[in-house]
């Protein structure tokens, strides 16, 4: 039974971080990088994601026009980097703003509990 | 040499797995990213050493299943049947297979009154190897039918991303609510006459159980054989249509539109096929009259009926196909005004 409980939770905590999985990324794009870099810096940054679950990200975000890409190929291995294109960044801008909100109100419900 | 051969292949047939599930516009660009990505991966794993087979299958079980990946860069589900018509889906399923081991059964069980006792063992064979190819076919037709209903309403679901509980359907009034028992039916007979002109057309005709049974059929066989495809289509036109009236529960225009469009096809093939007098047995007559037992009946001409009968089977065809689009059409335009 705990097993069980065990694995809901990190169901749970799953579901939780694919839901800040995009502002988490936005906020990395301010200057332009490749998948991998972010792969490696979200992973020391304590935000670990799937390189599987963040390419197609990528490219779903640039599809929505909140990130333009560009393929650079000047060093050894051509790379696809990507950035906040003007939207993205305004987009970013309100994002956090929900976040702020969200774990200010969150926290409130936590800590009060049902008084 | 050899083994860095081996993971360069590895990674190739990776990347083929994931871009031949892709849209082919979007193919080579993110091949191009994901194999730059294996090869960071790896080199994430071996830093400056030759990377091993075993370090790019360990990058790739990390990728993950190829499909999966694919599905995540598209974004949408892909389904044969979706949710929205799986149920009707089975229900459909499950009546035209009963119907087809029901009706093969019947057949066999007629077989065994009508045949000689030595062909029994026969037809017993022939019955067992043809139940499995027809239940196989009935099943790839059904399936087509609802993954080509489940295409084009996926397509309309896209179109209409807006919802307004505005649109939410009427409830249908009880007499607009189409009662499953009659489609249900529809498709069972529609079943029994497709085995029926399949597997026994020589049945379809006169018997003559005086002294020696004779049998004298309403078509020239090899002609009937023939175009037996077109007929198989005609039929399956007809099982469409209840299939449309079960999914669609009750009288509106769409299903109006349906039904008219699928009614318009089935005149046009009726009259394609039975018009022409080829498919009717040019000695039918001919063989009545020299029956044993008959009796010509006085003041009827026998040879005049037969020669019209092609025109009257196909007037009275058409006149069922007019009356059913008429009564479908007017049906969906009283409930969709009174509601």
């Amino acid at each position: 039974m705990s097993e069980d409980n065990q694995d809901f939770v990190k169901g749970l905590a799953l579901e939780l971080r694919r839901g800040t999985l995009t502002l988490s990324l936005l906020s990395q794009l301010m200057t332009p990088k490749y998948g991998y870099a972010l792969v490696e810096s979200l992973e020391a940054k304590g935000i670990p994601i799937d390189p599987g679950t963040l390419y197609p990200l990528l490219r779903r975000l640039e599809k929505q026009e909140l990130l333009t890409s560009e393929w650079e190929t000047t060093g050894s291995k051509p790379r696809k980097y990507y950035v906040l294109s003007k939207s993205g960044k305004e987009t970013y801008a309100k994002m956090c703003k929900e976040w702020a909100e969200m774990a200010e109100n969150l926290n409130r419900l936590i800590n009060e509990g049902d008084k | 040499m050899e083994s860095k051969k081996n993971t360069a292949d590895l990674t190739e047939r990776y990347l083929y797995a994931v871009t031949k599930r892709l849209p082919a516009a979007q193919r080579a660009d993110i091949e191009k990213e994901l194999r730059g990505l294996i090869e960071d991966m790896v080199s994430g794993r071996t830093g400056e050493n030759e990377p091993e087979k075993k370090d790019v299958e360990a990058v790739l079980l990390e990728l993950g299943k190829p499909s999966e990946l694919a599905a995540k860069y598209r974004g949408s589900k892909n389904y044969l049947i979706g949710p929205d018509y799986f149920g009707t889906y089975t229900t459909v399923l499950k009546i035209v297979l009963a119907a087809v081991a029901g009706g093969l059964t019947i057949a066999l069980i007629v077989g065994f009154f009508t045949e000689d006792r030595e062909h029994i063992l026969k037809s017993s064979i022939n019955f067992l190897s043809g139940m499995i190819p027809a239940l196989f076919q009935a099943f790839g037709w059904v399936t087509v039918i609802f993954a080509i209903m489940q295409k084009f309403n996926a397509k309309i679901d896209e179109e209409n991303k807006e919802w307004n509980p505005k649109e939410l359907p009427e409830v249908p009034a009880e007499k607009a609510r189409i009662k499953k028992g009659e489609p249900i039916a529809g498709i069972i007979f529609t079943v029994l006459v497709i085995i029926l002109f399949n597997s026994a057309p020589n049945l379809l005709g006169i018997y003559n159980f005086s002294g020696n049974m004779t049998f004298i059929p309403f078509f020239d066989l090899t002609v009937f054989k023939s175009i037996l495809p077109l007929i198989d289509v005609l039929l399956g036109l007809g099982i469409l249509k209840e299939v449309f009236r079960l999914v669609f529960e009750k009288y509106n225009f769409k299903l109006a539109a349906a039904v008219t469009l699928i009614n318009v096809c089935s005149v046009l093939l009726i009259v394609y096929i039975f018009l022409p007098p080829d498919i009717w047995n040019a000695h039918f007559v001919e063989s009545i009259r020299a029956a044993k037992g008959f009796i010509p009946p006085v003041d009827v001409d026998l040879d005049y009926i037969w020669r019209n009968i092609p025109i009257w089977f196909v007037g009275i065809s058409l006149f069922g196909n007019f009356v059913d689009t008429i009564a479908t059409i007017a049906k969906s335009i009283q409930y969709s005004i009174t509601k």
